[in-house]
């Protein structure tokens, strides 16, 4: 690798991990190898369909990297494309001399029409072009880009683990079958144990409408990634508006010295659990089920996640919607399950709004990549650091 | 040079016609006394895309991610690389049991110590400690690379597996090479210096689940897209001779794939279908009808949206 990099690979790959695909070093390698055994050296379309070949892991990874190879000045190759019977080629093959000629001096705005010896295609960067039909053009790839990849989500949720022993006895246990032989000399069939899987379970409450309404994307393509990604026992989502249950006995708020105070401190002896309220299965809101079944099916040690921006995206302040969270996490840790509260939205926009008086009591954390982490070492266990714990 | 870092270009995956009968060694005699057999040709439309992808897949000796819908011909991808280029094939079809050692090999502990309990009451000497590893079929692809003979290997449905399965080969299918554990002594590798004996492996994945980033960046991946275009071909080659049948299936078959159904048919229903209709003689006329419609929609909705569509029409 002492050669320079043709600058189309530099700006593939640059423009790449800018996407979100974590290109590297063996890559190039791997791109450099295969060129030079004589693949995608035919057309920038067999260039790019290699590059999906060696880069891409799904789909829509194939759909970024074709879009941004159109996005990139492709190579025009010095060498004649080699004939499709390639089996000829001496193992080891020796690396050929590939310097890709690539077309210098490329403008960055287009020049006029008279070029006709351009073989790459223009540069979207210089202004609008009107539309040609002489060309196929480049389908337009609309791929939304979130905050959190795939993949930070799946890296975050996958360490979410409660390995237990379950199932079928399959899995010898040397040690004890060895002390049982040991101890009574007899022959002794083999203790066998069950495999360890992971018994995490999961309830994610995800708001919906209202404010939350800019982010139905995000919090979709989240829930979408946790339940394709983490491989936990089960992950049960349903749905709320405003607030996932509604206290029917709401006298303790009377019992607040100054009606002016939101803080609850005072009276959250007294908030009783929350046991009434309405939640939907789905995020259009029609498949309703009580609360009540969705909180007796937690079983202890298992994790509820509240996504939720509490009021911060409006900077409301509702009294009602604190008292209202503070008993839904009360009913959850009754059942010796775990909550965490995530935000889209990030710290400094939860002052003077509902969330801030939430996080006092139940861990809350902005949806983001440290938050992720930080919720899941609430549900793995770890003790709570908030102000007034419940 | 690592041996996963070497190009490797002595064989090449050709499109085109298949050779009419190929003579492979048989997965299933000895490692060190293989037997051939016969093997029947493999129907299978090799489209060029593919076959570039398969042979990048080679030359890199990077495993090969094959995805897309049901019934496309994930799985029969790997018979028919391994018939084309005569090479035995091994399968290791995963369970959701399944663990990444069991594709090396397999060390039965269990039988091992009843044998030497019961070997101390009789007094008869114990089997060596390698009658009881039996070799998975990525082990026997090394063993049978390290004896000078290459393998086609098909992974099939990796993401049935706990997460930890694909992590856990990363090593052997970079290095291609394993211990095994019980026996250290016991080895076997694929000779750093012989990139051309290294196993061709095909990977099918569902995208039930999705593979830990690490196994997904040592792979080359192919999707294969549903062959709208070549499904007349691609009947044709499994006998299913012309004419007004094969044709009014094929345009039925395209209309349904157009309904919002849970399970789109493809074309191993298709086959199954046409098959089935062959075999009671159904006339061109009564296909519309949508004959035997189990054989191709398999959900009680769907082929209720099926017989919708049929009275709209």
């Amino acid at each position: 690798m002492t050669e320079p990099l043709p600058a189309f690979v530099r700006e593939l790959v640059s423009r790449l991990r800018r996407r979100g695909l974590p290109l590297g070093i063996d890559d190039c390698a791997a791109l450099r190898a295969a060129l030079a055994a004589g693949h995608g050296l035919s057309s920038n379309e067999a260039l790019r369909a290699l590059c999906v070949t060696l880069f891409a892991a799904s789909t829509r990874d194939a759909e970024i990297i074709t879009s941004t190879l159109h996005l990139v000045n492709m190579p025009v190759w010095a060498v004649a494309a080699p004939e499709p019977a390639v089996g000829d080629v001496p193992t080891p093959a020796p690396m050929p001399d590939l310097q890709p000629d690539i077309v210098e001096s490329v403008p960055s705005l287009p020049k006029g029409e008279g070029d006709v010896s351009r073989t790459v295609p223009l540069p979207r960067s210089g202004g609008i072009q009107p539309p040609r039909s002489g060309r196929p053009a480049p389908p337009f790839i609309m791929r939304p880009q979130y905050p959190l990849s795939e993949r930070e989500i799946a890296q975050a949720w996958r360490r979410l683990r409660r390995p237990r022993r379950h199932g079928p006895r399959v899995e010898l246990n040397v040690e004890a079958t060895m002390t049982r032989y040991a101890a009574t000399g007899l022959v002794t069939p083999p203790v066998l144990v069950p495999r360890r899987v992971n018994a995490a379970r999961l309830l994610l409450l995800v708001d919906r409408h209202g404010s939350m309404t800019p982010f139905h994307g995000f919090i979709d393509h989240f829930t979408r990634s946790m339940v394709r990604a983490s491989r936990l026992d089960s992950i049960t989502i349903r749905y709320f508006r405003n607030s996932p249950g509604t206290s029917p006995d709401r006298s303790a708020l009377t019992q607040l010295a100054d009606p002016a105070n939101v803080e609850m401190d005072a009276i959250v002896d007294r908030i009783p659990p929350l046991a009434a309220g309405w939640v939907y299965d789905d995020p259009g809101l029609t498949q309703h089920r009580p609360m009540r079944k969705v909180l007796d099916d937690l079983t202890p040690g298992s994790g509820v996640v509240v996504i939720s921006d509490a009021g911060a995206q409006r900077g409301s302040l509702v009294t009602t919607r604190i008292f209202d969270a503070i008993a839904l996490g009360l009913a959850i840790i009754t059942r010796q399950a775990r909550i965490a509260w995530l935000n889209p939205l990030s710290v400094d926009r939860w002052a003077d709004a509902t969330a801030e008086q939430i996080a006092r009591h139940i861990p809350m954390f902005p949806l983001d990549r440290d938050g992720m982490y930080a919720a899941v070492d609430i549900l793995r266990g770890r003790p709570t650091v908030v102000e007034a714990p419940l | 040079m690592y041996i996963c870092r070497a190009i490797d270009t002595s064989i090449r995956l050709e499109p085109g016609e298949p050779p009419a009968r190929q003579i492979i060694e048989d997965v299933n005699s000895p490692l060190d006394a293989p037997e051939q057999h016969e093997v029947a040709p493999e129907p299978y439309l090799l489209t060029d895309a593919l076959c570039e992808a398969v042979n990048v897949t080679i030359t890199l000796g990077r495993p090969l991610l094959v995805q897309g819908d049901p019934g496309v011909g994930k799985t029969r991808l790997a018979h028919a690389v391994a018939y084309r280029l005569g090479l035995p094939l091994e399968q290791a079809h995963v369970k959701s049991t399944s663990r990444a050692r069991d594709l090396l090999y397999t060390f039965d502990a269990v039988r091992r110590l009843s044998d030497a309990q019961l070997s101390g009451l009789q007094h008869q000497k114990l089997p060596p400690p390698d009658d009881y590893v039996r070799l998975g079929p990525l082990g026997k692809a090394i063993a049978r690379a390290q004896l000078g003979r290459r393998t086609v290997l098909l992974i099939d449905e990796i993401d049935k597996a706990d997460l930890d399965f694909p992590n856990d080969l990363l090593r052997e299918l970079d290095e291609l090479r394993f211990e095994v554990d019980e026996l250290p002594d016991i080895r076997y590798e694929v000779p750093p210096d012989r990139p051309d004996l290294r196993p061709i492996i095909i990977v099918t994945n569902n995208e039930e689940k999705q593979l830990p980033g690490a196994f997904l960046r040592r792979c080359a991946f192919h999707y294969i897209k549903f062959p709208e275009e070549n499904l007349d071909e691609i009947l044709e080659m499994h006998g299913i001779a012309g004419g007004g049948l094969r044709s009014r299936a094929r345009e039925i078959l395209l209309e349904l794939r157009k309904l919002d159904l849970n399970h789109r048919p493809g074309l191993s229903e298709l086959l199954d279908w046409v098959e089935c209709l062959r075999s009671d003689d159904v006339s061109q006329a009564e296909v519309a009808n949508l004959p035997k419609l189990g054989a191709l929609v398999k959900h009680r909705g769907d082929q209720l949206r099926a017989e919708k569509w049929l009275r709209s029409r």
